[in-house]
């Protein structure tokens, strides 16, 4: 990127950072938001993966990638679909689609949070996976697994913004969780995929959540088989529908 | 700020140094499921380390101890072995390894030695079969690439009388009539490879007479001559004075548990004196007085599958009422008992393929009912394995000691607990390559039977045939070749109704086994075999355009890429072939996936023209 800080011309980096941080600061300020996103993947895993275990010697394993996802999903689709719901139902979004910010940082922003979020839950996870479900993996594939699992979230990030553009700001909360929890179901982020019967198992290969989980657990070599080029075709091609969807729904939303 | 973003990447980063590392440096890091702990075993070949183990070398049990195998071979059991060279490595998980199995009685031909192998059962040694087969198998038993089949030693030809047992089985075999004959007969059968010589013999002190059976003499003469050749004499009986007196001539060991007597103190002390062995084979001792211990394997979860449908008629199958009442076999195990008390070899011998008995699954069900008669789990195992590498003259097979060749069976459980955790096996290695067990279909899974019918007259365009999923063109391509070829629907000069295939190709080089032709699919798709067991033969019309052209037919089975194959000579002129299938070797016809007709082999242009498939 080239720099070329004259008077006129706005630091984008600096803009990118500000809003990035206020973003933060905001959802920090609001533990309606924290606690859950960053709790619930981490004590629903201290549950079924490490206290109740089925199998001690690979479910908590395969469960820290299944979790993991569930952790890095949530925030995406909340930060996304909840949060430019409610701003726009506030008139909050229009405020700031008026102010000379440009629009990429509004979305960086809550890339960043998304981020942010992500990057805890998986500390979290690793944590107690590693304290009390005695996981144990080379460096190669903690790193490994942490940085599938940050990047995956960002075809949600897509799924949440075309969801808070659509959606109206009361309804957007129930309805990102009815997505949200059935699809983690379904996708086998709470119970092995191959614990369901056939039909089951085969309606997750539609499921964005299902395919980043399968990226994550062919890390540790737990996965079902299938090529990872299809994992990632799959979540691609949902990033670009979605954020096509998502524009749509943006310029709609101008015209009116 | 951005101090602050680099401190939290920092910590961040400092956190992944904190996370724990699995113990030992591995390529696959943990046991997880079944499915994927199989695939990394499947991954170990020739060069690995199998850790946390429970291992029965063949003498004594180690607890939780690794394994290295180098070039197929074992080279150091120990408590944390190291790994230099990275060799890819599987943590065991406290499961047992045994050494592959022997079968130390067995009447071996066919595919008798992979059949073998499926079960865990790395050696044969067979107690009568034609030389013609034993001697290709005794040269290959010397090559660590023979992976995929059992180990072989052999008897060849047993010696026996004039209308002596083993003259009932319709091979014309040279019999000892004197003893001036002895010497030539050991002599041809040290020719023809023989590794030990087997005499069958029967006393004439023993009231019940089965077969005429060569004199007291020849025996002795036998056991002379064979042991002057420094070659170990086994002889078979059926009753307690035939085996004293064959031990007392010198015999090293005798085979079945007679059910005349059970064996008296005097016997007991000249066996445990001379040092012999008894080969009891109690499995088919059962089945001769009209019991089936070993049908329960056709049934077993662990095994089923992996039974071959003639392995099961084999189980199934009985003897001819002998007339021997049932608790005769108590006296067989009774003196098994005896035997083993007092110190005596046994060894496990199945005698298959006997009625009641088959290869490899067998060996397991004669090791249960060694313990039955009254050996420890270990004894019994010790009889398949360490055991026989003790007493006969084959190396360090039976035992995982270092230097032998890694013929091993990982088993879930403990079989020195319970013995019939020997059939619950998880890998099979042979000489130090995983054996990937064959699994076989069950009768209930086969589709219906097709009919003798016609495939295709070829008189219409469509590649469609009266059933299975049609015609379809075939070539190395597939496996990365490089041949090409062209199938033609095309009418005959003389009867423009009367079309033929005319398939014209060429063979190129670039791929091993080069070939081109076209497939016929009897199944509904490619991978779902047809059932053609009602099927005798495959006829057709077929011409060729050169002098001595060739086409080999190959038939493959469902889930295998290994054809059974017949090449035929084709002619100028239009000539009717027909295929017997029986003349096919180790093929199941209950499940065919695919049949080709193939130009292979030579490289060049080729072209051959087919017509009237059908099935009869």
């Amino acid at each position: 990127m080239n720099i070329v800080a004259t008077e006129s011309q706005p630091d984008l980096i600096k803009i990118y950072l500000l809003e990035s941080k206020a973003e933060i600061l905001k959802v920090i300020r609001s533990p309606g938001f924290t606690l859950p996103s960053l709790l619930f993947p981490v004590m629903f895993y201290l549950f079924f993966g490490v206290i109740f275990t089925m199998n001690a010697a690979s479910m908590p394993t395969y469960l820290l990638a299944t979790y993991g996802t569930f952790g890095v999903i949530g925030p995406a689709l909340f930060s996304f679909g909840v949060g430019i719901a409610i701003e726009r139902g506030q008139g909050w979004f229009e405020l700031k689609e008026v102010s000379p910010m440009p629009a990429s940082a509004y979305i960086l922003g809550r890339v960043a949070v998304t981020f942010l979020f992500s990057v805890f839950t998986i500390i979290l996870l690793f944590t107690i996976g590693a304290i009390f479900g005695e996981v144990r993996l080379q460096r190669e594939q903690w790193l490994l697994l942490a940085v599938i699992l940050t990047f995956g979230s960002i075809p949600f990030c897509a799924i949440g913004m075309a969801l808070g553009l659509y959606l109206k700001s009361n309804s957007a909360p129930a309805v990102v969780n009815l997505l949200y929890l059935p699809m983690a179901f379904l996708s086998g982020l709470w119970v092995p995929i191959n614990f369901f019967p056939e039909l089951m198992q085969s309606v997750a290969n539609f499921l964005p959540a299902y395919h980043l989980a399968q990226l994550g657990l062919k890390v540790v070599s737990m996965d079902s088989g299938q090529s990872v080029w299809l994992h990632i075709g799959i979540l691609s091609l949902y990033l670009v529908v979605f954020s096509i969807l998502a524009l749509k729904a943006y310029t709609k939303k101008d015209k009116q | 700020m951005k101090i602050k973003i680099g401190v939290g990447i920092l910590i961040v980063v400092c956190f992944f140094f904190l996370l724990p590392e699995p113990e030992h440096i591995s390529v696959s890091k943990k046991t997880t499921s079944n499915d994927t702990f199989h695939q990394s075993l499947s991954e170990l070949n020739s060069d690995f380390i199998l850790r946390n183990i429970n291992l029965y070398d063949g003498e004594k049990l180690h607890h939780q101890v690794d394994i290295r195998i180098e070039k197929s071979r074992v080279v150091i059991v120990g408590i944390n072995v190291s790994n230099e060279n990275n060799l890819f490595e599987v943590d065991g998980a406290g499961r047992t390894v045994i050494p592959g199995l022997i079968d130390s009685h067995t009447h071996t031909w066919g595919n008798a030695l992979e059949l073998a192998l499926n079960f865990g059962v790395t050696t044969e040694l067979d107690m009568f079969t034609m030389p013609d087969f034993s001697r290709q198998h005794q040269k290959l038993r010397e090559r660590l690439d023979n992976d995929q089949q059992a180990d072989l030693f052999s008897a060849t030809i047993l010696a026996t009388a004039p209308g002596g047992h083993g003259t009932e089985y319709g091979f014309n075999i040279p019999v000892i009539e004197s003893v001036e004959q002895v010497e030539d007969f050991v002599t041809a059968r040290i020719a023809d490879g023989a590794d030990y010589i087997k005499a069958v013999y029967d006393a004439p002190e023993n009231p019940r007479k089965h077969f005429p059976s060569i004199s007291r003499d020849i025996l002795k003469e036998l056991i002379r001559t064979t042991h002057n050749k420094n070659k170990m004499l086994v002889v078979h009986v059926d009753n307690l004075v035939s085996a004293h007196q064959a031990i007392d001539a010198g015999a090293d060991g005798i085979i079945h548990s007679f059910m005349d007597k059970v064996a008296d103190d005097a016997f007991v002390k000249l066996m445990k004196r001379r040092n012999a062995f008894i080969i009891p084979t109690l499995l088919v001792e059962a089945s001769m007085v009209g019991l089936k211990p070993g049908e329960f394997i056709l049934n077993d979860s662990e095994s089923a599958d992996y039974l071959s449908r003639m392995q099961r008629q084999q189980i199934s199958a009985s003897f001819m009422d002998f007339g021997i009442e049932e608790n005769a076999f108590q006296r067989a195990l009774a003196s098994v008992a005896k035997l083993s008390k007092a110190g005596v070899t046994i060894l496990s011998g199945s005698d298959a393929p006997n009625p009641g008995t088959t290869h490899g699954a067998s060996i397991h069900a004669e090791m249960m009912m060694l313990v039955d008669a009254g050996l420890t789990p270990e004894q019994a195992l010790h009889s398949a394995t360490g055991a026989v590498s003790q007493t006969f003259n084959i190396g360090l097979r039976g035992t995982l000691k270092v230097g032998a060749p890694a013929s091993m069976v990982l088993l879930e459980g403990n079989p020195l607990e319970n013995i019939e955790q020997t059939r619950n096996i998880r890998a099979v290695w042979k000489n130090g390559k995983f054996y990937a067990r064959k699994k076989y279909l069950s009768e209930q899974d086969l589709s219906p039977a097709i009919k003798p019918q016609m495939i295709s007259d070829f008189n219409s365009d469509e590649k469609n045939t009266a059933f299975g999923a049609g015609i379809t063109p075939t070539t190395d391509q597939f496996a990365g070749g490089k041949s090409i070829v062209a199938l033609n629907w095309e009418r005959k000069a003389d009867q423009p109704k009367d079309k033929y295939l005319r398939v014209v190709g060429e063979v190129k080089a670039g791929f091993a086994f080069p070939w081109s032709g076209f497939s016929f699919i009897p199944g509904e798709d490619f991978s779902s075999g047809a059932n053609l067991s009602q099927i005798e033969s495959l006829s057709f019309e077929a011409k060729g355009v050169k002098d001595m052209q060739t086409l080999s037919v190959l038939v493959f089975q469902e889930g295998s890429f290994q054809p059974s194959s017949l090449n035929i000579p084709l002619e100028k002129e239009w000539k009717t072939f027909t295929i017997e299938f029986s003349q096919l070797q180790g093929i199941d016809l209950s499940s065919i996936t695919n049949i080709s007709l193939v130009e292979s082999g030579k490289v060049g242009e080729f072209e051959f023209m087919i017509d009237n498939l059908r099935f009869d």
